[in-house]
């Protein structure tokens, strides 16, 4: 018994010294090991320089990613998956997700570069795919991918303002298998991983917007007038010392003017209702009428000797923006209701219009339209021509006209 | 050397061992050329400290803690230093109604939004929106900085204390201090009583991970006589974006 407690001691004494030389060594691997080993899981290097730009931060909006980063492994070919997780970018954490803190993904989603698609199930859908990335991954090189380019469903923000987290996985191959990445909505908060991607966690942020209403107060001024906004024009259309019209000579009278200005987004608009000229003793009606001289009508038409015609013309010359006058006023001759037009006598080539109808013309109760815009008008001053012919059976008299102007902007 | 000195000497080098700390490694951040992760060194603590229930992060000790800063380095030193990188962006969301512009005068407003950025190479704050709609009509934007022009039809902005339309307006504050925030405002939103607003540009930004700043904008509206007619909606939309 005792030789063999001696057998006993001796083994024990050559064993020794192993013993502990293993238990060292063992002892000191595990200390080094996570030196030697960067990342559980299999997982190999970190994506640097990774960055996602979103398109717009508001909350619940559909928007626009840019997902930004270096690859730290060159590969031929190359897929990638991105988690969205609302508690930390850390590959091997757990996955806290709702729709609430996290981007919903779906289906249908696009992407800049290779096949994009979704992975996982339940709701919300946080985690996008891209497989097939031609070319794969340089490490050193930066890739950019734009998810949901234009801005729809398939990318929406999370329905609050919060900060949440991409988790970004980069694979070598070409192909993504559905084992490769099991996000926390299919695997129960825990994303499992195989295979050894290259990894990097970004930081993205949902925020409220700053939201300032002005009023800018519709404006709108216009004024008729003879030598100063204020003095009604009283225009006398005829020879300067009798007064009388003649068939052998044309008259114009441009004495009446007009200021209009009016920030009208849609513009405005210049309504002319009367009749043309007419004497005491009958009506004033539209068509042949021996109680009138003769309107042009609703073509624009020159002056002519001898023939009876009430016309008028409205200069618009030097306008900005969209400011014009409107046919059959609207003088389309190299005069442009401006060059030549003077009250007195008048031999040009103008061209003048009155339209008189009863249905949509002076006559009417809307009138007719004189002047038109389409946008704001800057303040801005014309005149209007008048024009007088008449024929030897134009009968003698006293003939007068009151026109009236109403103009309305389009606000 | 007799077997009670072997096994002393075992064991004292075992406990020698047990007492070198063991290094914890969560990869975290890293440029072009470096990569830093994050590590305990020393006895005074442990990062993830796990029972069944609850892990926790301890330092007792701690002789050194802050954020050192050179040009091209920086460094979170201190026990409890977190491992995530971190992005807070809040936008102090105003609804506002500035009431009725005039061309007589100027009307200024402002809104405030803070950026903290943590285990990043920086940040930069973009505005997204369209300047100031009435329908169709889009008011006019400053598009390099400009003093204001009553009468003039002006939209800008700028980050900066101004005096001029009016004293309003406050620089970028760097909470709890400089020595651990480095926000600045951007080229063209950084000179006092000078506004622009260019859709999609950069107003903040830093190079550096850095902790909260807070920004105050400065908004000035004027009208001209023909500035369309109507109400008009700013919806200023701010994306913050942190390269890690």
């Amino acid at each position: 018994m005792i030789r063999r407690i001696e057998s006993l001691r001796l083994a024990l004494h050559r064993l020794l010294p192993g013993l502990f030389l293993a238990a060292f060594i063992a002892t000191l691997l595990a200390q080094l090991l996570p030196s030697l080993t960067p990342i559980a899981n299999g997982i190999s290097a970190q994506l640097t320089v990774r960055s996602i730009t979103m398109s717009t931060s508001a909350a619940s909006a559909q928007a626009e990613y840019s997902l930004t980063f270096t690859p730290a492994t060159t590969s031929v070919a190359g897929s990638l998956a991105v988690d969205f997780c609302a508690n930390d970018p850390l590959i091997s954490d757990t996955c806290t997700f709702s729709a609430a803190t996290v981007p919903t993904v779906s289906s249908g989603i696009t992407s800049s570069v290779g096949t994009p698609g979704v992975l996982g199930s339940g709701s919300p859908i946080h985690t996008i795919t891209v497989t097939t990335i031609a070319g794969g991954f340089t490490s050193g090189t930066p890739i950019t991918i734009n998810f949901d380019a234009t801005p729809s469903a398939h990318l929406t923000n999370p329905t609050t303002n919060v900060s949440f987290y991409a988790r970004v996985l980069a694979w070598p191959g070409a192909t993504l298998a559905t084992s490769d990445y099991t996000p926390a909505n299919t695997s129960g908060n825990t994303p499992t991983v195989t295979g050894t991607p290259d990894f990097g966690g970004i930081a993205l942020s949902t925020a409220a917007n700053i939201t300032i209403t002005a009023t800018v107060y519709e404006t709108l001024s216009f004024c008729v007038f003879q030598t100063a906004c204020g003095t009604a024009p009283n225009l006398t259309l005829g020879n300067s010392t009798t007064g009388a019209l003649s068939t052998s000579t044309a008259y114009v009278n441009s004495n009446a003017q007009y200021t209009i200005a009016t920030n009208a987004g849609g513009g405005a608009s210049v309504m002319m209702t009367g009749t043309t000229l007419c004497r005491p003793g009958g009506t004033c009606a539209t068509g042949v009428n021996a109680f009138t001289i003769h309107a042009i009508g609703n073509t624009a038409l020159a002056s002519s000797v001898g023939t009876e015609q009430f016309g008028m013309c409205a200069d618009t010359t030097g306008a900005t923006g969209t400011l014009a006058a409107t046919a059959p006023y609207k003088d389309t001759s190299v005069n442009n209701c401006h060059t030549g037009i003077a009250t007195g006598t008048y031999a040009g080539s103008a061209l003048f219009g009155f339209n008189d109808s009863a249905v949509n013309g002076t006559n009417s109760a809307a009138g007719d339209q004189v002047l038109a815009s389409t946008g704001v008008i800057a303040s801005y001053t014309g005149t209007f021509a008048f024009l007088g012919n008449i024929a030897s059976t134009t009968a003698a008299g006293i003939y007068s006209t009151s026109l009236n102007m109403v103009a309305t902007g389009t606000f | 050397m007799s077997w009670k000195q072997k096994v002393n000497f075992g064991v004292v080098g075992l406990v020698v061992l047990l007492l070198i700390p063991a290094t914890v490694l969560a990869a975290q951040s890293a440029s072009t050329d470096y990569q830093v992760n994050e590590v305990f060194f020393g006895s005074g603590g442990a990062l993830n400290n796990c029972s069944t229930s609850y892990c926790s992060k301890q330092a007792i000790g701690e002789t050194a803690v802050g954020n050192p800063k050179s040009t091209n380095y920086q460094a979170r030193a201190g026990f409890n230093t977190d491992r995530s990188p971190y992005l807070q962006f809040i936008v102090n969301g105003t609804n506002t109604n500035i009431g009725v512009l005039s061309t007589g005068g100027t009307t200024t407003s402002t809104a405030t939004f803070s950026v903290k950025s943590y285990l990043s190479s920086g940040y930069s704050v973009v505005t997204v929106s369209n300047p100031p709609k009435n329908n169709t009509y889009v008011m006019h934007a400053l598009s390099s900085p400009t003093a204001s022009s009553a009468g003039t039809e002006q939209f800008g902005m700028n980050l900066v204390a101004n005096t001029s339309p009016t004293t309003f307006g406050a620089g970028p504050v760097q909470n709890p201090s400089g020595t651990f925030s480095f926000g600045t405002v951007s080229s063209g939103y950084n000179t006092a009583n000078l506004y622009q607003y260019i859709p999609g540009s950069t107003i903040a930004s830093s190079n550096s991970s850095s902790g909260e700043t807070d920004y105050t904008i400065s908004y000035i509206f004027n009208i001209s006589n023909i500035t369309a007619g109507g109400s008009y909606t700013f919806n200023d939309v701010l994306v913050a974006t942190a390269t890690f």
